[in-house]
């Protein structure tokens, strides 16, 4: 897979894998845009990350009620859309990097071909 | 959860984050320090045209630990800091400094909160014990609670141990005056209470103290801003109970002025002291500062106030009074309306024969004292059960020594 220039070595990382499921991911636009699946080392390339592989990969939740609860802790993500979309996107590998809050945060990396956020649409909010 | 650094805060100090909540992309709430030791709240508010805004709200560790542990919600911390504001921060998306401007707790907008009532439920780590704290109030406004703490001697002998039961009966009386005196505080006298949920004055036990046997207690829910809250007005109450300064009058009065299930609570409470020979100093915070009180209560105190209780009872079985103004008279049907401005409640019902008698003496738009007596009734047929408040007594008020006349 080619990934993206500014990955370190050894990213992603050995215990990564081929997602499966469906995945939820905050978004500004909607439909939602590239601009919307992009790590935060392409967004911030000035800023020092402690841990650039992170940096490389993009958040998801994989269940609804961790999406519910980060909107509810967190204003930023609350003012955010929700894209849901399936993660099974050749090219890419995902790894389960959970909080003790949020279990089903994945960090998901994505090769520099594709473009996921075509894969990806608005869902309602049901509480 | 990875490392991460959080932004440069030059006016914050050099931050170093402690515990990531909630990683999206990056840390979106979390606790951090910066090198001078302040302890931080962050959590990110949105993405504005000038870069990310975020709240970071100082606080001490053992509130941090309260909000860990689910025991102070998110919003309360954000909306109630300990010092009194926050700090909004922007953080650019390109290489201007960050901008940091001071908030209060306040002026705080409401979209820029997490949810009401939302907690993290994370493990415990460690808690101080209060003893770090300059005062025991300051404590309480850490943890935006009530704090009551009990030390008690058991058969006058200091000793670090309790026996379970008489520890079980005394805490589980001591939830159940709380409860019925908030009940009475706060209900109408048909009984119905007044927007306070259920649970709205319960306690839970923190900590103990083995020295000499102390509890610490606290309420189980936080104050308003204010810092007041039903728990701080029944301990209120229960304060001025115990220490109602030998004049039995003031107690029996006001015994009479909670409804008669609250003289019966604490007659409860006080005969644990009394007949098990134990020995209570009572310390009671808010975090409003003016609210607290301490009282002592020993065998021979409760034993005192034990007989004026049931002297209380005696003459006025079910009786509770109201100090309020004389609004309304029906003489056909023989009712009457009081409406006490203290408690904002209107209290209505039958005039007892007695009362009627003398009905004309009194003046509708005056103000006076009515001792109420609660009659509860069931109705055999329909198993429904009324309650009926009976105007036993209407009394003028005594004159205060300011109207120029000697109090009798």
């Amino acid at each position: 897979m080619a990934w993206h220039k500014h990955f370190p070595p050894d990213c992603p990382p050995e215990d990564s894998y081929p997602p499966e499921g469906i995945a939820y991911r905050f978004v500004k636009n909607d439909p939602p845009a590239e601009e919307d699946f992009i790590d935060h080392r392409r967004k911030f390339p000035d800023r020092h990350f402690n841990d650039e592989c992170i940096a490389c990969g993009l958040s998801v939740y994989t269940e609804w009620e961790d999406v519910l609860i980060a909107r509810q802790m967190v204003p930023g993500m609350n003012r955010k859309k929700i894209a849901m979309g399936p993660v099974e996107i050749e090219q890419t590998v995902i790894k389960n990097t959970p909080s003790d809050t949020l279990r089903s945060h994945h960090t998901w990396w994505l090769s520099e071909e594709v473009k996921v956020h075509e894969c990806f649409e608005i869902t309602e909010i049901w509480e | 959860m990875p490392n991460w650094n959080p932004p440069e805060l030059i006016e914050l100090g050099k931050i170093e984050l402690i515990e990531i909540f909630i990683f999206y992309d990056e840390p979106r709430l979390f606790s951090c320090k910066n090198n001078w030791g302040q302890y931080f709240l962050s959590v990110w508010v949105e993405e504005s045209d000038e870069g990310d805004v975020w709240l970071y709200v100082p606080i001490s560790k053992v509130r941090l630990e309260y909000v860990r542990t689910g025991q102070i919600d998110l919003r309360t911390a954000f909306q109630i800091p300990e010092k009194g504001y926050a700090f909004k921060v922007i953080t650019s998306f390109g290489f201007e400094p960050a901008k940091i401007d001071k908030i209060q707790g306040v002026d705080l907008n409401e979209d820029d909160l997490p949810k009401e009532g939302v907690t993290l439920n994370l493990p415990n780590i460690e808690v101080e014990t209060v003893t770090t704290y300059d005062t025991l109030h300051e404590y309480a406004q850490k943890i935006w609670r009530d704090i009551i703490r009990i030390k008690l001697r058991f058969n006058e002998q200091n000793l670090p141990e309790a026996p379970i039961d008489l520890l079980g009966d005394l805490l589980s009386v001591l939830q159940d005056t709380i409860n019925t005196i908030g009940k009475a505080i706060f209900s109408t006298p048909r009984g119905r209470e007044y927007a306070q949920p259920l649970g709205w004055t319960d306690l839970v036990l923190v900590k103990t103290y083995s020295g000499s046997f102390e509890l610490e207690i606290i309420s189980a829910n936080i104050s308003d801003l204010a810092g007041d809250s039903p728990v701080s007005a029944a301990f209120e109450k229960l304060f001025s109970l115990i220490n109602y300064e030998d004049d039995p009058s003031i107690l029996q009065q006001m015994l009479i002025s909670l409804k008669s299930r609250s003289a019966l609570k604490y007659k409860k409470l006080l005969k644990l002291f009394s007949e098990t020979g134990t020995e209570a100093e009572l310390q009671w915070v808010s975090p409003n500062i003016e609210k607290k009180g301490h009282a002592i209560i020993t065998p021979k105190s409760a034993n005192r106030d034990i007989e004026v209780i049931e002297a209380a009872q005696e003459l006025y079985p079910n009786t509770f009074m109201v100090v309020g103004k004389l609004i309304g008279v029906n003489i056909r049907l023989r009712n009457y309306e009081i409406y006490s401005e203290d408690e904002q409640k209107k209290y209505s019902g039958t005039i007892d024969l007695s009362v009627f008698d003398e009905i004309n003496k009194f003046t509708v738009g005056e103000l006076y004292i009515g001792f109420i007596e609660e009659v509860t009734e069931k109705i055999i047929s329909t198993g429904v059960q009324r309650t009926k408040y009976i105007l036993k007594e209407l009394k003028k008020p005594p004159l205060s020594k300011s109207d120029g006349v000697e109090t009798p």
